[in-house]
């Protein structure tokens, strides 16, 4: 078989297996979110946090809810590593974490970025990685998935200030859905290969006559929740391209899967609770759409292998795992900058300069198809009514979607919404480009070296977490600048996403007349797709321009 | 704690000052 029908397949199997578990993993996670009997152990836990599980919470109370219990984890992750050698279990003999990289990586992993400016196998003892990495990885991802939920019942409820309550959310969504599902994948991941295990390693004798020294540790259990929470942070540093984490091709397929699967399900979850099936199907259609498009211009530009190195071999190899081939890498390197995964299981400063920048183009688009988990719902929802705001405008009428009108505090939130991230990676390139000290950070010059520090702020922005290697970012500035984007990145949105929500909620229901635009039909998925990519296109042309484009046309 | 040093304490008020920052948006939000 040749390797292009090899890869026609692993994406069309990948297709059919999203396509099988919409319905019944959309399903099942609208019946989590929708208020039924709490378990014995969600009741124990809401005794535990002192939380009344039956009161609902307004929009003000739950975003307040969300940035305390994030404000309180930042800190709590950031003791945990400067203190992890004092702790005297589990610590693999590692000294404290610096403070710089310490914040950092709290910041990172509570913002489900993942950004790792550190190996994991030289940094961090198997403690942290459980109890402090492991468990941001779950709670990260139930907080997106919260906000998502927040914003639709915002959209579904009538005159009501009520939102549900976060803790509720929070427990349930780690409970009831990210917990089993990492449970089952991840014996199917050690029946892959991967390992789990409490070793401290071992050291083993190379083939050259040297001395290597192979850390073991609880791999399998964190990596399914890496890839299922869109997290994307790797036990090891090579991440998913490490056998360890990924030892074949079949588990690479299902980590893929992984990290599409509830991004993917989400807007069947949306449907249900606007009562609407349809309008779940417009909303997935278009990530489907521009998914799709991602994935097979990656694979083009990447086999096209444009360059002097990749035509001289004949394939653009360069930072390719070589169980994986050239197909499998770029589906993988697209799908995890669709989503805010991040995982690599191939290094994306080798790719192609065009094929490069597909990725910082996936993630500049906001990351809503799928997006993460969550956050992609919410962000393309945000886009949703920026669609019909502009529908409006063109046939003079007021705005609205899902029988709520779209008037100004909505846009303004909404505008604000969109604003946000393109002005924390521009302004966060355009300083580290003025910094003397910052500039020294890159093992590049020209155009690529530009797109290394652009795409390092917009990973940082829309809390990916994957890099562009060859910069030095493990120093006080990059940690800390990188830190800052991180966090306004995931707070400041998801601080407008439920303003909005608020403002939803409390509206009454407009009735639909012959001039509300019917947003579940194939006009308003194309002008959804065509609003997100002018937006992106307008936003951040001028500096993709100076970056992979200039390299790419060079 | 004797470990702590002013490096930490720089990053603690960070921390608080930026979740500071963020309660003022939502102020902000409020009033729009």
């Amino acid at each position: 078989m040749s390797d292009t029908a090899a890869g026609v397949i692993f994406i069309a199997a990948l297709i059919v297996a999203l396509a099988l578990a919409y319905r019944p993993l959309g399903d099942y996670m609208y019946r989590v979110v929708t208020p039924t009997r709490h378990s014995t152990v969600e009741r124990g836990i809401y005794r535990l946090i002192g939380v009344n599980p039956e009161g609902e919470q307004t929009w003000r109370v739950y975003t307040t809810s969300v940035l305390a219990f994030s404000a309180i984890s930042i800190l709590f992750l950031y003791a945990f590593q400067r203190l992890q050698h004092a702790l005297h279990w589990l610590d693999l003999g590692f000294p404290g974490v610096a403070p710089a990289l310490s914040w950092n990586t709290a910041v990172s992993f509570v913002t489900n970025t993942n950004w790792q400016a550190y190996s994991g196998e030289s940094t961090m003892g198997h403690l942290v990685q459980m109890a402090g990495l492991a468990v941001q990885n779950f709670v990260s991802a139930a907080v997106g998935v919260a906000v998502a939920v927040a914003l639709v019942r915002g959209f579904a409820r009538k005159q009501n200030d009520r939102l549900g309550n976060f803790w509720v959310d929070l427990v349930r969504i780690c409970l009831r859905i990210l917990l089993p599902i990492s449970v089952i994948f991840a014996i199917v991941l050690i029946a892959g290969g991967a390992i789990q295990n409490l070793s401290s390693g071992h050291d083993i004798s190379t083939l050259a006559g040297g001395t290597q020294h192979i850390t073991g540790g609880p791999v399998a259990s964190q990596e399914v929740i890496k890839e299922l929470g869109t997290n994307g942070g790797g036990f090891y540093n090579a991440n998913s391209a490490h056998p360890f984490e990924n030892p074949t091709t079949w588990t690479n397929w299902l980590e893929i899967f992984l990290l599409l699967v509830i991004s993917f399900s989400l807007p069947r979850t949306f449907g249900r609770i606007v009562g609407s099936n349809r309008q779940g199907y417009a909303i997935v259609s278009a990530m489907v759409i521009m998914a799709v498009g991602s994935i097979t211009v990656i694979n083009v530009l990447q086999g096209l292998h444009q360059g002097t190195v990749p035509q001289a071999v004949g394939a653009a190899t360069e930072g390719v795992e070589s169980r994986f081939g050239v197909l499998q890498s770029a589906t993988f390197a697209s799908a995890t900058t669709l989503t805010s995964t991040g995982a690599v299981d191939s290094f994306h400063d080798s790719y192609t300069a065009l094929g490069g920048g597909v990725p910082i183009l996936n993630m500049m688009l906001g990351e809503v198809a799928p997006g993460g988990t969550g956050s992609g719902l919410y962000g393309i929802l945000i886009l949703a009514v920026i669609t019909v705001f502009i529908a409006g405008l063109m046939v003079g009428r007021t705005p609205e979607y899902l029988g709520k009108k779209i008037g100004s505090r909505e846009v303004k939130l909404a505008s604000l919404y969109l604003l946000t991230t393109p002005a924390l990676v521009l302004i966060g390139t355009g300083v580290a480009m003025a910094l003397p000290s910052a500039r020294a950070g890159m093992l590049n010059t020209g155009a690529h070296g530009l797109s290394e520090v652009l795409y390092a702020f917009t990973s940082a922005a829309n809390n990916n977490g994957s890099a562009f290697a060859g910069l030095t970012v493990n120093t006080t500035w990059y940690n800390t600048a990188l830190g800052l984007t991180m966090l306004l990145g995931r707070f400041l949105p998801m601080v407008f996403v439920l303003g909005l929500a608020g403002s939803l909620g409390q509206q009454k229901a407009v009735p639909e007349s012959s001039g509300t635009l019917k947003t579940h039909q194939p006009l308003f998925v194309g002008m959804l797709v065509g609003v997100t990519l002018i937006v992106v296109a307008l936003t951040y042309f001028p500096a993709l321009a100076l970056g992979p484009l200039a390299e790419g046309v060079h | 704690l004797k470990e702590a040093t002013m490096t930490d304490l720089w990053y603690v008020l960070l921390t608080v000052v930026l979740f500071g920052l963020l309660a003022l948006v939502l102020r902000g939000v409020e009033r729009l």
